[in-house]
């Protein structure tokens, strides 16, 4: 199995190229089981609703047909993947009918992320997914290993994110010892109390319906209309008043998101711990399901964005995530990949904080600094594009009343639409700011929750500068900085010009110098 | 403070671009219109159509000088300098040191009025700038200026 010792690695030129690896074998019978896993709980529900005596021989021989599909194809995919480490690339062959071979260069390899979920654990496997540094596009490039041994992938990430001095560091190194460095921060009971505050179990919630909707259509809606709970339900709903059914669903659905998402940060974050690796990574570790264990090359690191959202707000709750070169967030596949650029779960503010200015290296937390606020006018443009907005609706249904299709009771209930739109316009005026905190650009806003955002200003690729025409005379730009880390930009919206421009121009010494200009020469 | 304009134009042929292209927009759109009348005359249908042949004319004869005089660049030997839009100005400024790639297009009317659309990329996603309507010669100068000033800084730009 193990073709290439690292010391192999170290004596660049002189040495045979290193062996192709395989997966491990037992890959081909942990990677199907989650996609079957569903496939048997769907059959379990159409069982309970439909009886047994309705099932012919059909359904089964189709899953178990499906099944064995599903295992001859994880075979053969184990067998036609390989991989290996050269002193200069990272390779990987695999495919079906048609072959791919992908070559990176190791010193384009930003991050090592890897993950194991139950079943993988419980066969001691890791996925094992390295971040390349290639930014936009359609999907980030990543090449994944799906799966090694654990043991395999530790050996995979310190060998992939260990610089220079490559052979004697791995010697040195020693797997799990007890020279393992104190952590920067570790996951707390006391964090716990705010996760009720999330909306996680919202969110589980809804994926959840929807795949019940999902599953109800293929099973047959109306055998689960009909079935006791349902209707029981149902009768409760049309005895009792429309306000006790509208106070009760919300409080219901308050009480059920506390108790989901208590649940499930503890699953998903328990255990959380962010390590400041002595090879200049940093690793963050987490789950009690799930292990997750995401390495970021340090000297790529640009920022630290921080989020507040509006119910973590009133208990003093951030999360925080790094802004890293070639920390794509989404997989070689293309899908959106979760969580890749963590750096902290929900937690106290102060947390987050202390955090930020540990990792960052600053002597205090720059997205905790004072903000410079934007002018009145900004608030004045919020209003303006919100209410027009929410005016539309309205407007469309005032002119379908005068032709007479609908009756006139509809706009009038749509202008309501106005409420909520100047909430939302002074919330986000709230949100607005910048500063320029020693090497750092801070730039914050966001439409509720409040998103604050420090960026190295050595990390500034180039700037862009908009305004409409309105905006010319009370004087505001919008200045967007590009960072070629993260989603790409920074935007500080809405700031008054005398504010904003010397704050970029000090930004890049000597880059806007010369365009810039006094009003009245 | 406020951000100067860009030293150059861009070619003069570009209004002619711009107006051939707006020409040929609101053209598709009167063929429609006029298609629907043939089948639907209708009092408010004409109205449309009207409606369609004034704004497209004043378009046409208005909005391609005023791009033209807002649609302005510059290179230092530091940086490129764009700016372009009316209704939304738009400033751009790239550090040569940052630029990773430099390109020219051409679609079929430009390649007619012997005009070059010059891009040029950073390594964020967000950080472009277009300049268009130079001169075809002229941009083929401009991109081997440009990108000899890039190869010139080492480092892959990020």
């Amino acid at each position: 199995m193990t073709g290439a010792s690292p010391a192999d690695t170290a004596v660049q030129g002189t040495v045979a190229q290193p062996e192709w690896q395989q997966l491990d074998r037992r890959s081909i019978w942990v990677a199907p089981v989650q996609p079957l896993a569903g496939l048997l709980l769907a059959g379990l529900v159409a069982i309970t609703f439909r009886g047994w005596d309705r099932f012919g021989v059909i359904e089964p021989a189709i899953g178990a047909a499906v099944a064995i599909g599903v295992f001859a194809l994880s075979a053969w995919h184990w067998r036609t993947t390989r991989y290996r480490i050269t002193p200069t690339h990272v390779e990987m062959t695999s495919g079906m009918l048609v072959r791919k071979h992908r070559s990176v260069a190791r010193d384009r390899l930003r991050s090592v992320d890897l993950t194991s979920d139950v079943v993988h654990r419980l066969a001691g496997l890791s996925v094992v997914a390295i971040g390349t540094g290639r930014q936009g596009g359609e999907s980030d490039d990543e090449l994944k290993l799906d799966s090694v041994t654990t043991e395999e992938a530790e050996r995979l990430r310190r060998l992939l994110l260990d610089r220079g001095s490559r052979a004697p560091a791995v010697a040195v190194a020693d797997p799990g010892g007890p020279a393992e460095p104190a952590p920067l921060a570790r996951f707390e009971a006391s964090w716990v109390k705010l996760a009720p505050l999330s909306i996680m179990g919202l969110v589980a919630l809804a994926v959840l319906a929807g795949g019940a909707a999902q599953l109800a259509r293929s099973v047959g809606g109306d055998e689960i209309w009909r079935s006791g709970p349902v209707r029981g339900a149902w009768d409760w709903v049309v005895a009792t008043p429309i306000l006790t059914v509208v106070i009760g669903g919300l409080v219901g659905l308050l009480v059920l998101n506390a108790v989901l998402s208590t649940v499930l940060y503890v699953l998903f974050y328990g255990g959380y711990t962010l390590v400041r690796a002595d090879d200049g990574t940093l690793r963050i570790s987490y789950g009690l399901l799930t292990q997750r264990s995401v390495s970021i090359e340090e000297r790529r690191i640009r920022g630290v964005r921080m989020d507040e959202p509006l119910m973590l707000q009133l208990g003093r709750g951030a999360r925080l995530r790094v802004v890293a070169a070639g920390l794509g967030t989404k997989d070689g596949e293309g899908k959106e990949k979760k969580d890749s650029d963590m750096l902290l779960p929900t937690a106290p503010a102060a947390v987050a904080h202390r955090v930020t200015a540990d990792v960052l290296g600053t002597p205090t937390s720059p997205v905790g600094a004072p903000m410079r606020r934007h002018p009145v006018a900004a608030l004045r443009i919020l209003l303006l594009q919100g209410v027009s907005l929410a005016l539309v609706p309205a407007a469309v249904l005032l002119m379908l009343a005068l032709v007479g299709l609908v009756p006139h009771w509809i706009w009038q209930v749509l202008l309501l639409l106005v409420v909520p739109a100047v909430v939302g316009a002074w919330l986000e005026y709230r949100n607005l700011g910048h500063a320029r905190v020693g090497e750092f650009l801070v730039a914050q806003g966001g439409p509720a929750g409040r998103h604050t955002v420090a960026v190295r200003t050595d990390g500034i690729i180039a700037w862009q500068f908009r305004r409409t025409v309105f905006q010319r005379r009370p004087r505001v730009l919008t200045a967007i900085a590009a960072v070629a880390a993260g989603k790409g930009t920074q935007t500080i919206k809405y700031a008054l010009q005398d504010d904003v421009l010397p704050v970029a121009r000090d930004c890049v010494p000597g880059l806007l110098d010369p365009f810039l200009e006094p009003d009245h020469p | 403070m406020r951000l100067r304009p860009p030293n150059n134009p861009v070619h003069p042929r570009a209004t002619t671009w711009w107006r051939l292209q707006d020409a040929g927009f609101y053209l598709v759109v009167l063929v429609v219109a006029a298609g629907a009348l043939f089948w639907v005359s209708t009092a408010w249908l004409v109205g449309v159509v009207a409606v369609i042949v004034v704004v497209g004319a004043v378009d046409i004869v208005v909005t391609p000088p005023i791009r033209y005089r807002k649609h302005r660049w510059e290179v230092t030997d530091q940086a490129v300098y764009v700016r372009t839009g009316f209704f939304v100005e738009d400033w751009r400024v790239a550090p040569l040191s940052r630029v990773q790639t430099v390109d020219t297009k051409r679609g079929p009317l430009q390649q007619w009025l012997g005009l070059s659309t010059v891009t040029i990329t950073t390594a964020s996603t967000a950080g472009e700038l277009k300049i268009k309507g130079l001169e075809r010669g002229f941009a083929a100068e401009l991109v081997e200026q440009l990108t000899a000033a890039t190869e010139a800084t080492p480092g892959d730009a990020t």
